[in-house]
Protein backbone atom coordinates (compact mmCIF):
# COMPACT_ATOMS: atom_id res chain seq x y z
CA UNK A 1 0.00 0.00 0.00
CA UNK A 2 1.20 3.47 -0.85
CA UNK A 3 -0.40 5.69 1.79
CA UNK A 4 -1.91 8.72 0.09
CA UNK A 5 -5.22 10.52 0.59
CA UNK A 6 -4.75 13.35 -1.88
CA UNK A 7 -6.69 12.31 -4.97
CA UNK A 8 -4.50 14.33 -7.39
CA UNK A 9 -1.39 12.72 -6.01
CA UNK A 10 -3.08 9.33 -6.13
CA UNK A 11 -3.75 9.84 -9.83
CA UNK A 12 -0.16 10.93 -10.38
CA UNK A 13 1.22 7.85 -8.62
CA UNK A 14 -1.22 5.55 -10.37
CA UNK A 15 -0.20 6.95 -13.77
CA UNK A 16 3.49 6.60 -12.94
CA UNK A 17 3.09 3.03 -11.71
CA UNK A 18 1.08 2.16 -14.77
CA UNK A 19 3.76 3.62 -17.04
CA UNK A 20 6.49 1.80 -15.13
CA UNK A 21 4.56 -1.45 -15.39
CA UNK A 22 4.19 -1.02 -19.16
CA UNK A 23 7.90 -0.29 -19.63
CA UNK A 24 8.95 -3.23 -17.48
CA UNK A 25 6.52 -5.61 -19.21
CA UNK A 26 7.71 -4.41 -22.61
CA UNK A 27 11.35 -5.01 -21.61
CA UNK A 28 10.52 -8.48 -20.27
CA UNK A 29 8.61 -9.35 -23.45
CA UNK A 30 11.54 -8.26 -25.64
CA UNK A 31 13.87 -10.30 -23.48
CA UNK A 32 11.60 -13.37 -23.81
CA UNK A 33 11.54 -13.01 -27.62
CA UNK A 34 15.30 -12.53 -27.78
CA UNK A 35 15.93 -15.63 -25.64
CA UNK B 1 47.23 34.71 -1.64
CA UNK B 2 46.06 38.33 -1.85
CA UNK B 3 47.79 39.18 1.43
CA UNK B 4 50.95 37.47 0.19
CA UNK B 5 50.87 39.48 -3.08
CA UNK B 6 50.38 42.77 -1.20
CA UNK B 7 53.27 41.97 1.13
CA UNK B 8 55.43 40.97 -1.86
CA UNK B 9 54.80 44.33 -3.58
CA UNK B 10 55.47 46.13 -0.30
CA UNK B 11 58.81 44.33 0.18
CA UNK B 12 59.98 45.10 -3.38
CA UNK B 13 58.91 48.75 -3.03
CA UNK B 14 60.59 49.04 0.36
CA UNK B 15 63.83 47.55 -1.02
CA UNK B 16 63.88 49.91 -4.01
CA UNK B 17 63.02 52.96 -1.89
CA UNK B 18 65.62 52.13 0.74
CA UNK B 19 68.27 51.51 -1.94
CA UNK B 20 67.62 54.80 -3.76
CA UNK B 21 67.31 57.00 -0.67
CA UNK B 22 70.47 55.41 0.76
CA UNK B 23 72.52 56.88 -2.11
CA UNK B 24 71.65 60.39 -0.88
CA UNK B 25 71.21 59.80 2.86
CA UNK B 26 74.32 57.73 3.60
CA UNK B 27 76.90 60.27 2.23
CA UNK B 28 75.14 63.12 4.10
CA UNK B 29 75.06 61.25 7.41
CA UNK B 30 78.65 60.05 6.77
CA UNK B 31 79.84 63.62 6.09
CA UNK B 32 78.13 64.85 9.25
CA UNK B 33 79.89 62.23 11.37
CA UNK B 34 83.31 61.91 9.71
CA UNK B 35 83.81 64.89 7.36
CA UNK B 36 85.32 64.18 3.91
CA UNK B 37 86.32 60.62 4.89
CA UNK B 38 82.81 59.98 6.17
CA UNK B 39 81.35 61.40 2.93
CA UNK B 40 83.29 58.89 0.80
CA UNK B 41 82.49 56.08 3.21
CA UNK B 42 78.80 57.08 3.05
CA UNK B 43 78.92 57.15 -0.78
CA UNK B 44 80.40 53.63 -0.79
CA UNK B 45 77.73 52.32 1.63
CA UNK B 46 74.98 54.07 -0.36
CA UNK B 47 76.17 52.58 -3.70
CA UNK B 48 76.39 49.13 -2.12
CA UNK B 49 72.87 49.54 -0.73
CA UNK B 50 71.55 50.59 -4.17
CA UNK B 51 72.76 47.31 -5.62
CA UNK B 52 71.85 45.01 -2.72
CA UNK B 53 68.61 46.39 -1.19
CA UNK B 54 66.36 46.11 -4.28
CA UNK B 55 67.58 42.53 -4.84
CA UNK B 56 66.89 41.71 -1.18
CA UNK B 57 63.47 43.33 -1.54
CA UNK B 58 62.66 41.22 -4.62
CA UNK B 59 63.77 38.03 -2.87
CA UNK B 60 61.71 38.91 0.18
CA UNK B 61 58.75 39.65 -2.11
CA UNK B 62 59.06 36.26 -3.85
CA UNK B 63 59.18 34.56 -0.45
CA UNK B 64 55.99 36.37 0.68
CA UNK B 65 54.24 35.56 -2.59
CA UNK B 66 55.05 31.83 -2.42
CA UNK B 67 53.96 31.79 1.21
CA UNK B 68 50.62 33.28 0.14
CA UNK B 69 50.21 30.70 -2.68
CA UNK B 70 51.06 27.88 -0.29
CA UNK B 71 48.47 29.07 2.23
CA UNK B 72 45.82 29.29 -0.50
CA UNK B 73 46.51 25.72 -1.67
CA UNK B 74 46.32 24.42 1.92
CA UNK B 75 42.99 26.21 2.41
CA UNK B 76 41.57 24.82 -0.87
CA UNK B 77 42.55 21.25 0.06
CA UNK B 78 40.63 21.46 3.33
CA UNK B 79 37.55 22.75 1.48
CA UNK B 80 37.54 19.83 -0.94
CA UNK B 81 37.24 17.27 1.84
CA UNK B 82 33.55 18.00 2.38
CA UNK B 83 30.99 17.69 -0.41
CA UNK B 84 29.03 20.82 -1.21
CA UNK B 85 25.94 18.93 -2.41
CA UNK B 86 24.76 15.42 -3.23
CA UNK B 87 25.78 13.97 -6.60
CA UNK B 88 23.35 14.62 -9.43
CA UNK B 89 21.05 11.81 -10.58
CA UNK B 90 19.96 11.34 -14.17
CA UNK B 91 16.52 10.17 -15.15
CA UNK B 92 15.45 7.14 -17.16
CA UNK B 93 17.35 4.79 -19.43
CA UNK B 94 18.36 7.76 -21.55
CA UNK B 95 19.84 9.37 -18.42
CA UNK B 96 17.95 12.60 -18.96
CA UNK B 97 19.45 15.71 -17.41
CA UNK B 98 16.94 17.67 -15.30
CA UNK B 99 17.37 20.71 -13.08
CA UNK B 100 19.00 19.84 -9.77
CA UNK B 101 16.45 18.73 -7.20
CA UNK B 102 17.90 18.66 -3.70
CA UNK B 103 15.19 16.36 -2.25
CA UNK B 104 15.57 13.85 -5.10
CA UNK B 105 19.33 13.77 -4.69
CA UNK B 106 18.97 13.40 -0.92
CA UNK B 107 16.73 10.35 -1.34
CA UNK B 108 18.98 8.76 -3.98
CA UNK B 109 22.03 9.36 -1.80
CA UNK B 110 20.19 7.77 1.13
CA UNK B 111 19.50 4.63 -0.93
CA UNK B 112 23.04 4.49 -2.23
CA UNK B 113 24.46 4.66 1.29
CA UNK B 114 21.96 2.04 2.47
CA UNK B 115 23.20 -0.57 0.03
CA UNK B 116 25.90 0.63 -2.36
CA UNK B 117 26.13 -2.74 -4.14
CA UNK B 118 22.43 -2.99 -4.99
CA UNK B 119 21.32 0.63 -5.22
CA UNK B 120 24.15 2.53 -6.84
CA UNK B 121 23.05 1.64 -10.37
CA UNK B 122 19.33 2.28 -10.09
CA UNK B 123 17.65 3.89 -13.07
CA UNK B 124 15.67 6.68 -11.45
CA UNK B 125 12.34 7.52 -13.07
CA UNK B 126 10.56 9.70 -10.52
CA UNK B 127 10.29 10.46 -6.82
CA UNK B 128 6.94 11.42 -5.35
CA UNK B 129 6.59 12.90 -1.87
CA UNK B 130 3.33 11.75 -0.31
CA UNK B 131 0.89 13.71 1.86
CA UNK B 132 2.87 16.12 3.99
CA UNK B 133 0.07 16.41 6.54
CA UNK B 134 0.62 12.83 7.65
CA UNK B 135 2.54 12.25 10.87
CA UNK B 136 5.15 10.18 9.14
CA UNK B 137 5.99 11.48 5.71
CA UNK B 138 6.75 8.99 2.98
CA UNK B 139 8.24 9.24 -0.42
CA UNK B 140 7.80 6.87 -3.29
CA UNK B 141 10.87 6.17 -5.40
CA UNK B 142 10.20 4.73 -8.81
CA UNK B 143 13.16 3.18 -10.54
CA UNK B 144 13.24 0.84 -13.49
CA UNK B 145 14.56 -1.92 -11.25
CA UNK B 146 12.67 -1.41 -7.98
CA UNK B 147 9.96 0.63 -6.31
CA UNK B 148 10.68 1.91 -2.80
CA UNK B 149 8.49 3.46 -0.14
CA UNK B 150 10.76 5.45 2.15
CA UNK B 151 9.86 6.80 5.56
CA UNK B 152 11.41 10.24 5.71
CA UNK B 153 10.95 10.54 9.46
CA UNK B 154 12.52 7.19 10.33
CA UNK B 155 15.01 7.44 7.49
CA UNK B 156 14.29 3.84 6.56
CA UNK B 157 12.84 1.82 3.69
CA UNK B 158 9.24 0.94 4.61
CA UNK B 159 9.06 -1.56 1.76
CA UNK B 160 10.63 -2.25 -1.58
CA UNK B 161 9.66 -4.42 -4.49
CA UNK B 162 11.24 -5.36 -7.78
CA UNK B 163 9.42 -3.59 -10.60
CA UNK B 164 9.12 -6.79 -12.63
CA UNK B 165 7.24 -8.45 -9.76
CA UNK B 166 4.37 -5.96 -9.88
CA UNK B 167 1.24 -7.17 -11.58
CA UNK B 168 -1.12 -4.26 -11.26
CA UNK B 169 -2.05 -1.37 -9.04
CA UNK B 170 -5.36 0.23 -8.13
CA UNK B 171 -6.64 3.18 -6.18
CA UNK B 172 -8.21 2.59 -2.79
CA UNK B 173 -9.51 4.97 -0.14
CA UNK B 174 -6.22 5.15 1.74
CA UNK B 175 -3.88 5.21 -1.20
CA UNK B 176 -2.66 2.95 -3.96
CA UNK B 177 -2.47 -0.80 -3.61
CA UNK B 178 -0.06 -2.89 -5.60
CA UNK B 179 -0.77 -6.49 -6.53
CA UNK B 180 2.25 -8.68 -7.08
CA UNK B 181 2.56 -11.45 -9.65
CA UNK B 182 3.65 -14.01 -7.08
CA UNK B 183 3.28 -14.25 -3.30
CA UNK B 184 6.19 -12.72 -1.49
CA UNK B 185 7.69 -12.86 1.97
CA UNK B 186 6.44 -10.54 4.70
CA UNK B 187 6.81 -6.92 3.87
CA UNK B 188 7.12 -4.44 6.72
CA UNK B 189 4.22 -2.05 6.75
CA UNK B 190 3.69 1.48 7.91
CA UNK B 191 2.65 1.78 11.50
CA UNK B 192 0.27 4.64 10.92
CA UNK B 193 -2.31 2.31 9.42
CA UNK B 194 -1.81 -0.43 12.01
CA UNK B 195 -1.77 -3.05 9.27
CA UNK B 196 -0.77 -6.54 10.29
CA UNK B 197 2.09 -8.03 8.31
CA UNK B 198 0.70 -10.46 5.80
CA UNK B 199 2.86 -13.49 5.32
CA UNK B 200 3.00 -14.81 1.78
CA UNK B 201 0.47 -12.29 0.65
CA UNK B 202 0.63 -11.12 -2.88
CA UNK B 203 -0.77 -7.77 -1.87
CA UNK B 204 1.84 -5.15 -1.11
CA UNK B 205 0.56 -3.32 1.97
Amino acid sequence: MIPCKDSNKKTEIYTLLHALHEVVEDTLEKKRIRD
Amino acid sequence: MLTGSVQAVKSIGKGLFSGITGVVEKPISGAKKGGVGGLFKGMYVGAKGLAIKPVAGVLDGVSKLTEGVSNTIDKDTSLQTSRMRFPRAFYGKERIFKSYNMSHMYVMNFLMNKNPKKYSDLTLLEIVFLDQKQKNQYCLVLTLERVFLISMEKKSIAWKVKSEKMKESFRSEDGIEIILKKPTKAIPVSEIFGVIIHFFSNKLR
